[in-house]
């Protein structure tokens, strides 16, 4: 095909993605679609095949694949798969991620040929069963979880079906659901008639040839951007805390192995099934692996079939994040997701460290963990609701190989990531917020810093019934998963508190200003677990949370002394983090005491090696050599420290003869896990910090958990 | 009488100067004065004032109307050059302008940009925290203060502000501060006494509306440009006033309509250029009684769409200014980045065009300022579309071997078999597309069918390709108006005195028409006063009624008129009826959700003074056809190749002459390019009308698109 007609229908083929979902946000009316974009859409071959998706939620689109998948398997020959017709599902048995995430998914016939497959999913603000808000915090089995709708017809040849549809909403809780729906059909729509034009433009032909052009030119790029990169292998191991019932921790482990122009990510070792919700089935592995690999490789490609295509994903079934029916996996997004996404995100960013070209495009993880609080019941308009607090997904972005973190840039897998203002949550909600402001010192710290969180409490305020319930489905309480990249901190972890009768509402009803601190709150605190089922939500009780922050970049020590006062005097960081793990000293008029600090610094290097450490400005290059972080040489088959020429080990053993630090996470900063480890009476996690053994710079530092494998990498020959 | 259009673009400061005889305007321009904005502006009524056989001060004195848009405002955003502004907030919530509600990182950036994380940053805070100040008080959201102001901490706080941090603006934006404002009013009082001489902008007074954020970041950015904006305008309003001018000038809003000096909300005047150019298309649309029009302006690197129903635009509730989302209603203009300077490159065995651009420096490569890539601007010279000695009226002279080497740098030999000329019909058969898809787009997202509507090109780029990409979406005429290249000027003076007022409010229909009775009665009282004061007697008065108007709990709204006069049921019913349709236009029959019941969120009127009136131009015949001046050879298309095509001096055009395709009908500042098989007629008031007379393909798909709808609805009905 000629390059100008490619590119011509090209780019109608990626607006009409766009289109699809500009329209799903305007008609629907759920606050988690239209402020939190939690929604994506897809356009497909007719094999299924994902030529191009919408913005949003990079997972949720991954996943409409295998919807249409089971929709042709199941409904292929009864009740048959005809033109006008759209089907609906939500079973993450079937390929949605998890129950709340409701897909529409429909065939474009076009002179009677089956063109495309168009897709449009979002998360919906309930989905029945055993808890509002679609976390169901103490099933055991999926069945507990709502409704789990198979592929089902739901408009039949250009009619919707009233009894499907009065069936759905049935089953959910806020019949907002049922202008969600609509909303979904309405862009489904919107992409027929954007395909049919099209078509009818070019031609049926040209239209094939651009989606199957398409995803090879996506392939061939990417292959390109794999051969750039050093071989080699990367493993992390990542943690989920709690399981809905107990606080048992669960790990996620993943050896990447890159070859040439391709990867394979293997899962095994992974934990068996979770007896709780935080599992997630086959597609919620995938979309979790295609979303890290998109972000962190893909970033100037369209995303398409053409990446999965270079890609081989090894895991075997009843494991977290390949969960056995009929394994509870409602929270499945927000624990064996995104911690999936971690994963990949540290694996893939060592691995661009290692390349001279593309080292600039790592990153150090971004808020590595969601979270949904869910409060429930009749609203100051009288009519039932379900609200899920979504502030989270204004995390910490990760640190950059040059630049800081992004202060509440973002929640990873939602390319337009939004959070709702405190007046939209009041006007339509029974709520009172106290606060919701950065969090201090919650970004990692690091040469660059890790973007900061922030943390909020709220209370119960005109609720017409006086009380309301809440339930929490958290992960990343007891340790941080943003971990950071060539030494750089872990961020934050997630806190959830109760402060019960501590007044304020009484306190509000006599005209006196509530505290605007977590610590100033009167009343008994309580640290609540990062999952727990519904309770009642009282009077005068104060739920506090903060999510969990970005992790750095590089040794902390190394950060520009006139960063770290400004983070100080902008409220970014505590004096403590400045001076202890920063090493900063300031002069009497508050500027930055260069010397003081120089010798501050010098004195951390002495405690980490518990002697004299050579000069690191031995910046001599060795001939022959290359970079494989910017802390790192490897030459002559060595690696050795780019700070003061020590021998560290080599390409297959990076780290080897590095001196090896074992500490509390609080060696990161606060709010690091010690509210669950107080909780639970066990520390059960810990920061392992690799320095090195000369100048005592500090070249990788993780959160490891005792009798877990260690996470790891080296490099390999290229043959 | 006259009426006097001004627009202060960032390269050039245009002057409409309209009759009220009728006859064609008279039309000024000269390079912009970033320096002292008032020199190009004088420079341009200077010459106006020539062209009319007057003197300055005569033209002045004989204006009823003089109107303004200007780029002043979105110059001082761009160059990060306003004041040293502090924020006040409710205690608790000081952050949230930093949090940006997190899409800060993203905000206004395309789906592509969206998607390279590691590029993406928020702005630069324009208040760093150190700079925000949190005071007790709050008030929630039935509107209740239930804690009172802390006026001693307010105090001390402001004290801090503006002795420790020498802040030169105070802005506030306290939580439901648009329900109960008495806290933000009292903070300007307390401002008055402790900071005297510091002016104080309110999230509640430049903005009605739900959001903290957003009003807000309104208040900050307002107080941002407040100085720079104030001290423009009273140098203006002095200097125009001291050269003869009776009234005092108005300036031309984001949404269109035009405000009095005392009146002005500086952030209210970002993007003014632009909105007056689409009152100018919607001017045209009474002059040419058409009532579907699509204004699209091609500039250097953008390429912008509007559209015009019944002489009205749409509006944009909110907008993103450098990353912050700000409530600022806009006249509803969506952009993507294709224009003269749109580079073409290769992507890994792809053919890309834009979005990056060339920008003005060092411009395309026939610019001969050091531009090697090869752009759209390069494609219109190599085909022969361009004079390289017409260009932007001769101000730079283009060298057509720069743009051929362009191409046959890589994209040429890439694509091409080495043909540059092949190359650049590419890139602008790509472009092209890419503009249609945008006006496709545009229609059909309003629910819109692009054939039922007339282009109106203008811009220095606009008619060269406006045939092509029009013949894309299917349009059949396009207009390319006399004042084509100062539009926006054109704009600015011939909508006559124009206000657009609005009130937030929540209204569950069928109930609550007092309310809405109420709430109009209100803004027309105040739009009556301000006409008053321009002059405007009671009886030449109009209100237009508009309200926002979804399905419960819906967060997007759609705007739809409201009848007129006294409020009844029948007008609410009616409203209702309205809003159906058009949502099921837009969004398909099974889309709407009549379960939930309407909520109507916000109201509005438009306050209209007389304009001149419109001079209906009739439909012209074609009496006579001009011989070309010369000729030269155009490549119109792979099919079509070379052809040896006339050339045409665009002002010397008497009305009723008709030309046929091929032709190329140069205008100073822009080219209007007339394909083979298309027609054009220069009507009486210069406008040169054309019909493309084909649109191949396109028709017989959309015929087939639209017996799918017809068959659906068929099943749809029992």
């Amino acid at each position: 095909m000629n390059p100008v007609q490619f590119e011509v229908i090209w780019h109608r083929i990626l607006q009409i993605a766009d289109e699809m979902g500009i329209h799903y946000l305007r008609c629907s009316g759920s606050q988690t679609v239209v402020t939190g974009n939690d929604g994506a859409t897809a356009v497909m071959l007719p094999d299924t095949g994902l030529v191009a998706i919408g913005p949003y939620i990079a997972t949720q689109s991954n996943v409409l694949p295998l919807i249409v998948e089971s929709t042709k398997r199941t409904c292929a020959d009864n009740p048959g798969i005809e033109e006008g017709d759209i089907f609906i599902c939500n079973d993450p048995y079937s390929g949605a991620i998890h129950h709340a995430d409701v897909a529409v998914v429909a065939p474009v016939f076009i002179e009677g040929e089956l063109t495309a497959w168009l897709g449009v999913s979002g998360h919906q603000l309930d989905i029945g069963g055993m808890d509002p808000g679609g976390f169901a915090i103490n099933a055991v089995d999926t069945h507990q979880e709502g409704l789990r709708i198979p592929p089902v017809k739901i408009v039949e040849r250009g009619r919707l079906r009233e009894d499907i549809f009065a069936w759905v909403m049935n089953q959910v809780r806020d019949p907002l659901v049922g202008l969600d729906v609509k909303a979904q059909l309405a862009a489904i729509h919107v992409g027929t008639r954007g395909l049919h034009a099209l078509a009818g433009r070019f031609g049926l032909e040209a239209l094939g040839e651009v989606m199957t052009g398409s995803i090879d030119y996506v392939e061939r790029r990417f292959r390109d951007r794999l051969r750039e990169l050093p071989d080699g292998e990367w493993r992390e191991v990542q943690f989920i805390d709690h399981d809905g019932h107990t606080p048992e921790i669960y790990r996620i482990e993943l050896k990447l192995t890159k070859t040439g122009d391709r990867l394979v990510f293997d899962f095994t070792g992974t934990s068996p099934n979770a007896r709780g919700l935080i599992n997630s089935a086959y597609s919620g592995l995938i979309a979790g692996v295609l979303c890290g690999t998109y972000i962190q490789l893909a970033y100037d490609l369209p995303w398409n079939r053409g990446i999965q295509n270079c890609i081989e994903v090894i895991s075997e079934e009843g494991t977290v994040n390949n969960c056995a029916y009929p394994a509870p996996c409602s929270m499945a997004t927000i624990s064996a997701v995104i911690v999936t996404i971690d994963t990949v995100f540290g694996s893939v960013a060592r691995m661009l460290l290692a390349s001279e070209d593309l080292r600039g495009e790592a990153m150090s993880m971004w808020t590595g963990s969601s979270m949904g609080p869910i409060v429930s019941g009749t609203s100051q308009h009288g009519y039932p609701f379900v609200y899920t607090e979504m502030s989270h997904f204004a995390g910490g972005g990760g640190a950059r190989t040059d630049a800081d973190g992004v202060d509440t840039g973002g929640i990873v897998f939602n390319t337009t990531p939004n959070v709702a203002n405190i007046e939209e949550i009041e006007a339509d909600f029974p709520l009172l917020y106290l606060f919701r402001n950065h969090l201090e010192d919650s970004g990692g710290p690091g040469r660059f810093r890790g973007g900061r969180s922030a943390e909020l409490a709220y209370l119960t305020w005109r609720a017409p019934e006086g009380y309301l319930e809440g339930s929490f489905a958290g992960t990343g309480g007891e340790m941080p998963n943003a971990i950071g990249l060539s030494g750089g901190l872990p961020g934050a972890s997630i806190r959830l508190m109760m402060v019960s009768e501590s007044g304020v509402h009484d306190a509000l009803d006599r005209g006196e200003m509530p505290p605007s601190r977590l610590e100033d709150i009167p009343g008994r605190h309580e640290t609540l677990p990062i999952k727990h089922p519904r309770r009642a939500f009282g009077r005068n009780e104060v739920w506090y949370h903060n999510w969990q922050g970005a992790a750095g970049y590089g040794d902390p020590i190394t950060r520009a002394p006139e960063a770290v006062r400004h983070d100080l005097t902008e409220g970014v960081i505590s004096s403590r983090v400045a001076e202890e793990i920063h090493g900063l000293a300031l002069d009497s008029s508050g500027g930055v005491d260069e010397k003081a600090t120089a010798h501050r610094r010098l004195e951390i290097r002495r405690e980490r090696l518990g002697g004299e450490p050579k000069s690191a400005e031995n910046t001599e290059f060795p001939p022959g050599a290359r970079r494989i972080t910017d802390d790192l040489w490897l030459s002559g088959g060595e690696v050795r420290c780019g700070r003061c020429g020590e021998t560290l080990g080599e390409a297959s053993r990076p780290l080897e003869r590095a001196k090896e630090i074992i500490g509390p996470i609080t060696g990161a900063g606060p709010v690091r896990g010690e509210a669950y480890s107080a909780l639970y009476g066990a520390e059960r996690f810990f920061l392992r910090r690799q320095v090195c053994p000369g100048c005592g710079t500090q070249l990788e530092v993780r959160v490891e958990m005792e009798g877990a494998p260690r996470p790891g990498w080296m490099l390999k020959a290229r043959n | 009488m006259y009426s006097i259009g001004i627009d202060i673009g960032g390269t050039f400061t245009d002057a409409a100067v309209v009759k009220s005889g009728g006859g064609r305007a008279v039309l000024a321009k000269a390079p912009s004065t970033p320096g002292d904005y008032l020199e190009g502006v004088m420079t341009v009524l200077e010459d106006a004032a020539a062209q009319l056989g007057l003197a300055l001060g005569d033209l002045l004195g004989a204006a009823d109307l003089l109107a303004h848009s200007t780029t002043v405002t979105s110059n001082v955003l761009w160059t990060r050059s306003g004041a040293r502004v502090g924020l006040i907030a409710t205690r608790g919530f000081g952050d949230q302008i930093l949090i940006m509600r997190g899409i800060g990182r993203v905000a206004g950036l395309s789906l592509a940009e969206r998607r390279h994380y590691r590029r993406t940053d928020k702005p630069p805070p324009i208040v760093p925290r150190s700079r925000i100040a949190e005071v007790a008080e709050r008030v929630d959201s039935t509107g209740e203060a239930i804690v009172p102001l802390d006026e001693v901490g307010a105090r001390a706080a402001i004290r801090e502000l503006v002795h420790d941090h020498k802040i030169e603006a105070l802005a506030a934006g306290l939580l439901w501060s648009f329900r109960n404002p008495g806290h933000e009013l009292r903070l300007r009082e307390i401002a008055a006494e402790e900071a005297p001489g510091i002016p104080v902008s309110l999230s509640s007074e430049v903005s009605g509306r739900l959001g903290e954020y957003e009003r807000t970041a309104t208040a900050v950015l307002n107080a941002y440009v407040g100085r720079e904006m104030e001290g423009y305008l009273e140098g203006l309003t002095a200097r125009l006033t001291a050269s003869g001018l009776r009234r005092a000038p108005l300036i031309v809003q984001s949404d269109g309509g035009l405000t009095p000096p005392g009146r002005v909300v500086p952030i209210r005047t970002v993007e003014s250029g632009p909105a007056a150019g689409v009152a100018g298309a919607a001017r045209l649309s009474g002059e040419l009684s058409k009532t579907k029009l699509i204004a699209t302006d091609v500039g250097g690197t953008t390429f912008k769409v509007a559209l015009v129903e019944d002489g009205r635009w749409g509006l944009a509730d909110e907008t993103v200014i450098t990353q912050y989302h700000v409530f600022v209603p806009m006249v509803d203009v969506v952009s993507i980045g294709a224009g003269g300077g749109s580079i073409a490159w290769e992507d890994e065995g792809r053919l890309r065009v834009g979005p990056c651009s060339a920008g003005a420096r060092p411009g395309p490569a026939c610019y001969g300022a050091g531009g090697e890539e090869p752009t759209v601007t390069d494609a219109d010279l190599l085909l022969g579309v361009l004079n390289p000695g017409n260009f932007l009226g001769g101000r730079i002279a283009l060298d057509p071997e720069a743009a051929k080497r362009a191409f046959e740098r890589t994209v040429a030999p890439r694509f091409f078999d080495g043909d540059a000329t092949a190359a650049a019909a590419g890139v602008r058969e790509i472009i092209d597309a890419q503009m249609a898809d945008l006006i496709r787009k545009t229609t059909l997202e309003r629910g819109s069918d692009p054939r039922d509507f007339a282009i109106i090109a203008y811009g220095g780029a606009g008619p060269a390709h406006a045939c092509a990409y029009a013949a894309e979406a299917g349009i059949d005429e396009v207009i390319v108006p006399y004042h084509a290249t100062v539009l926006s000027a054109f704009g600015a003076a011939a909508g006559g005195v124009r206000y657009m007022l609005e009130h937030s409010l929540t209204v569950f229909p069928p109930e609550g028409a007092a309310d809405l009775g109420r709430g109009f009665s209100d803004l027309e009282a105040e739009g009556g006063e301000m006409l008053a004061r321009a002059g405007v007697p009671e009886g030449e008065r109009r209100f237009d009624r508009w309200c926002a108007i979804r399905w419960r709990r819906q967060v997007h709204s759609l705007r739809v008129p409201f009848p007129g006069g006294p409020m009844g049921a029948s007008s609410l019913e009616r409203v209702l009826g309205d809003f159906a349709r058009e949502y099921a236009l837009r969004y398909g029959e099974e889309s709407a959700y009549t379960e939930a019941g309407t909520e109507i969120t916000r109201i509005w009127i438009n306050a209209l003074g007389p304009a001149l009136p419109p001079e209906p131009v009739s439909t012209p015949e074609k009496s006579l056809s001009p011989t070309p001046g010369k000729t030269r050879r155009v490549h119109w298309s792979a099919k079509v190749n070379w052809q040896e095509t006339p050339i045409f001096d665009g002002p010397a055009l008497p009305a009723g002459a008709g030309i046929e395709g091929p032709a190329i009908i140069e205008h100073p500042g822009t080219t209007i390019a007339l394909p083979p098989g298309a027609a054009a007629l220069i009507d009486a008031a210069g406008h040169t009308r054309i019909r493309l007379g084909q649109t191949p393909g396109f028709k017989d798909d959309s015929a087939r698109e639209n017996s799918v709808k017809e068959n659906s609805a068929k099943e749809d009905s029992p």
